[in-house]
């Protein structure tokens, strides 16, 4: 039988190594049982021994199914069981008069823990009374608006739940860096809101433990804990999940500098990162919160998490999809403007994103600025010169924050600058410009105030993690607010838009007919130029993207083409046999003059219908020929135009009139107009076909704002036939011609209207019928403009 | 001057026969490799070729690199309802001399014909 108590040295400089929980000990007031998927007892806590001997047994001799009896047992199986990390039981455990709750842990794949803590009589009506407390709190959450407004309330409320000296809500900077948001104590005590700890006090460890175990309880600092005995050998049994855990001897000495006698520590998660944390301490002597109130402790904070993390997550994504419109915008702009003139046009928005106060352009030797208020433009010199540098060396996206005084006036500041490399080809450089924000932290501790040296030879007292948790003001100037994570993915997907744009016109200009699947595959090749692996991966994220587009446009496009194709060859095959005939009878010597008319009109019907069939073939070939997703970007006006103008001729001389119109946003792109032809010229040739001598049909676009979206609404509208109401549901199913089809001399395919009905889903469009027979016709279809077209 | 027909659909085949009579001696045949041993036994001017035949083992452009194979002098036209420039172009860089899509006018085709044994000449 071995100790396990823990005799490595720890001082700040290894504070990362240590292990997070004092090995081979755990705090006073728990009791451990380390044991085997066999049940035997291969680890236990000094403080059981008085079970063993009650029972008169060896710990070596040990069967935990006899020992702990059949009910707790049976939990100890469902914990190997269910292979969780940690668990919690309602089942409890009597033996001594004692009765006690029970906590299940993980140590090793083959090693569990169960930790017994002692069960207190909490008076079920206090029970009652603070867990509707709880509950009223919880079900009003909706009514905050900020962390700042929730965590206020919330460490008030904490505060009498727990019965702590202090609580504070820690919130966690992008660098880890924490600030007390909020703080609830006792009167008399100084105040630490608003304070700042550096990440450093929390070690890394100790994070990536936070980020999985959600509460730490310290009932004792003074506690100098109970050895944990190994039966088998002496390798330290992994506490990391154990609820008694004893603390590092660093975090000890922390707290005991703070005065502090008893802590409560629980994690905030947003998204399986550490955010924030709740932290109580304690300072007028040791705290045993009991099993109950620890219980409805976790309850409360498991809300006030949900509530952190929906509204992060709310928020996060209403910035993405700000993002992305903008990035949309962008991509939609980028063929037909230039980029200089596209930063500009879209510098609100980009300042929205970033916080901007200008950029540069570099293209080559021309460099264009655009900064508000720096007036000495040789200032950026060093920036454009470095920058260069760095993209020479492959650097994809710089950033700087910080040292970067470029004028002695201080109003007029750059504090941080982001680089992006843009070129595909040339030498080409974007770089913004943030502007300086001036800010001052009250960091919690200030060098050489309350000295704890004073036992020198205590190797931890000389090493506390600082010496005074006085405020200590730190003005930090000259840098910028900090480049996150998300403005950096922003910047990517900017600079993969900018490049892939560019990567297609070069490859446009080499090759007219370039196959997608062409540029892709040279895309890949230019891919290993950019040896830099995240510049890879966002690439390639778009051009997955992208070609996932593409294929299932593709898929689409395809599989109709397969149908037409096979349609158009069982058509020819049987159609060569009826005209070859027809042409046979007519040249026959022997018959009568009935049946040389009668072949002539079976031979003309021949050419009419395969005419017709030529036709639609036609309307699927020049599908074909273009690519679906299109990138040629016209505005509205020019693609009626060029649409409608050859069919207004055609109609004149069948005295039919076409009119159309853009009523607004005449400037509107369409960079996918294929499709968005497609259904117009299916539109208009029906209700062409259903128009008689002297009708009109007329085209009306206008964009307009339908539910925060922006959409392209069309009008398609006929003074012909009209549709019956019995008929109208049925116009949009493949090979359905109107029965009014005899009327008119040309006849329709029956395809037209599904078409363009599959058009308009594919488009996450609209189309509505609006027809009265006698009267016209009138089809309405909106399309969002962002999505696709 | 002696024409071979290989197509699979018999009134085709029927249309083809009695238009062509008035020009030309005309033999048709539904399958590739019987149209391979017609081939082998006869010295034919002109092999029309359908593309599509009914047996899966061999299509119009098997016959085609019969013909190519055996260096049969015979002009080759392919005589299709698969109508698209893909096709066309594909039959041409497969080697026919000729192209026909079906529906086919074959007063047109006969002259065609003609024009092409000419250039040939």
């Amino acid at each position: 039988m071995f100790n396990l108590e823990y005799k490595g040295h720890t001082d700040l400089k290894n504070c990362d190594e240590e292990p997070i929980h004092l090995l081979g000990k755990i705090q006073s007031h728990g009791l451990l049982f380390g044991f085997n998927r066999s049940m035997q007892l291969t680890h236990f806590s000094e403080n059981c021994q008085p079970f063993f001997d009650d029972k008169n047994l060896s710990p070596t001799e040990i069967n935990l199914n006899d020992f702990l009896g059949i009910e707790v047992s049976k939990e100890c199986h469902l914990f190997i069981e269910t292979k969780r990390k940690q668990w919690h039981t309602n089942q409890t455990f009597e033996t001594l008069d004692r009765k006690f709750h029970l906590h299940f842990s993980c140590a090793s794949d083959d090693t569990f823990i169960l930790e017994l803590e002692e069960a207190s009589n909490f008076p079920k009506e206090e029970f009652l009374t603070k867990f509707s407390v709880i509950q009223r709190f919880l079900s009003t959450s909706h009514l905050f608006t900020s962390e700042l407004d929730i965590a206020t309330s919330a460490v008030v409320e904490f505060k009498n739940l727990s019965g702590y000296d202090r609580v504070m809500y820690y919130k966690f900077d992008y660098n880890g860096d924490g600030e007390v948001l909020a703080e609830a104590k006792n009167q008399g005590l100084e105040s630490f809101l608003g304070l700042r700890y550096p990440a450093s006090d929390i070690p890394s460890q100790a994070r990536k433990l936070y980020e999985k175990v959600s509460i730490r309880t310290i009932a004792d600092i003074d506690d100098t804990g109970i050895p944990v005995y190994g039966i088998q050998n002496d390798i330290p049994i992994d506490l990391s999940y154990a609820v008694f855990r004893s603390v590092s001897p660093i975090h000890i000495k922390y707290l005991q500098n703070m005065g502090v006698k008893a802590t409560q520590a629980h994690n905030i998660l947003v998204e399986n990162k550490l955010a924030g944390m709740v932290i109580c301490h304690h300072y007028s002597g040791p705290k045993h919160i009991d099993y109950t109130t620890k219980s409805l402790c976790e309850y409360y904070l498991n809300g006030l998490n949900s509530w952190i993390l929906n509204s992060t997550i709310a928020e996060k994504r209403k910035a993405e999809r700000i993002e992305q419109k903008v990035l949309d915008q962008i991509r939609n702009h980028l063929e037909s403007v230039n980029l200089k003139g596209l930063i500009l046009d879209m510098w609100e928005e980009l300042t929205g994103i970033l916080g901007l106060c200008g950029f540069s352009l570099v293209e080559g030797e021309d460099i264009f600025h655009y900064q508000k208020h720096l007036n000495n433009r040789s200032d950026l010199e060093g920036i454009i010169s470095k920058s260069k540098e760095l993209a020479e060396n492959e650097e994809y996206i710089l950033t700087i924050s910080e040292k970067l005084q470029l004028t002695e006036d201080d109003d007029n500041f750059i504090g941080g600058v982001a680089v992006i490399n843009t070129g595909f080809m040339e030498n080409q450089f974007l770089i913004f410009y943030r502007p300086e924000k001036k800010r001052t932290y009250n960091w919690a501790g200030k060098p050489n105030h309350h000295s704890a040296e004073k036992d020198n030879s205590n190797e931890l007292d000389k090493l506390s993690p600082r010496n005074s948790f006085q405020l200590w003001q730190e003005v930090v100037k000259g840098q910028s607010a900090p480049w996150t994570e998300e403005n950096l993915n922003f910047l990517r997907e900017l600079a993969n838009a900018i490049e892939l744009n560019e990567f297609l016109r070069i490859n446009e200009s080499q090759n007219q007919n370039a196959d997608l699947s062409e540029s892709i595959k040279v895309a890949n090749q230019k891919k290993q130029i950019f040896k830099l692996q995240e510049r890879n991966k966002a690439l390639q994220d778009y051009i997955d993207s992208i070609s996932k587009e593409v294929r299932e446009a593709r898929k689409i496009n395809e599989l109709r083409q397969l149908v037409m194709s096979n349609m158009s060859h069982e058509m020819r095959t049987p159609l060569n046999g009826i005209m070859g005939l027809a042409k046979l009878i007519q040249n026959e010597p022997d018959i009568s003059d009935t049946l040389r008319h009668y072949s002539k009109l079976i031979d003309e019907s021949g050419v009419r219908m395969l005419d017709t069939f030529n036709r639609l073939m036609k309307l699927d070939l020049s599908q074909k020929s273009e690519d679906i997703s299109g990138f040629e970007s016209v505005t509205l006006e020019v693609m009626l135009n060029n649409l409608l103008s050859p069919l207004k001729e055609v109609y004149s001389t069948k005295e039919k009139t076409l009119e159309w119109r853009v009523h607004n946003e005449k400037k509107e792109k369409i960079s996918n107009q294929t499709i968005l032809s497609q259904i117009i010229l299916n539109l208009v040739n029906n209700s062409e076909r259903y128009c008689e001598a002297g009708g009109h049909i007329q085209v009306d676009a206008k964009v307009i704002w339908k539910s925060g979206e922006k959409v392209l609404e069309l009008e398609i509208e006929d003074d012909g036939l009209g549709i019956e109401p019995e008929e109208q549901s049925k116009i949009f199913q493949p090979f359905y011609t109107g029965k009014d089809i005899t009327k008119t001399k040309d006849e329709g395919t029956g395809l037209g209207l599904y078409i363009v009905k599959t058009y308009v889903n594919y488009l996450s469009g609209e189309l509505t019928l609006n027809s009265k027979p006698g009267i016209g016709t009138k089809f309405i279809i909106t399309i969002p403009l962002a999505l696709s077209i | 001057m002696k024409i071979l027909y290989v197509e699979d659909n018999q009134i085709n085949r029927l249309v083809m026969e009695r238009s062509i009579q008035k020009y030309a001696e005309i033999v048709t045949e539904e399958n590739g490799f019987k149209a391979m041993d017609l081939i082998k036994e006869n010295d034919f001017d002109i092999i029309l070729i359908d593309l599509n035949l009914a047996d899966p083992e061999i299509d119009g452009f098997g016959v085609l690199d019969y013909i190519k194979e055996n260096n049969v002098p015979a002009i080759t036209a392919a005589v299709t309802a698969f109508t698209t420039d893909e096709w066309k172009d594909k039959c041409m860089e497969e080697g026919f001399h000729l192209y026909f899509p079906k529906p086919v006018d074959i007063d047109n085709m006969w002259s065609e014909i003609l024009k092409f044994k000419r250039t040939r000449a």
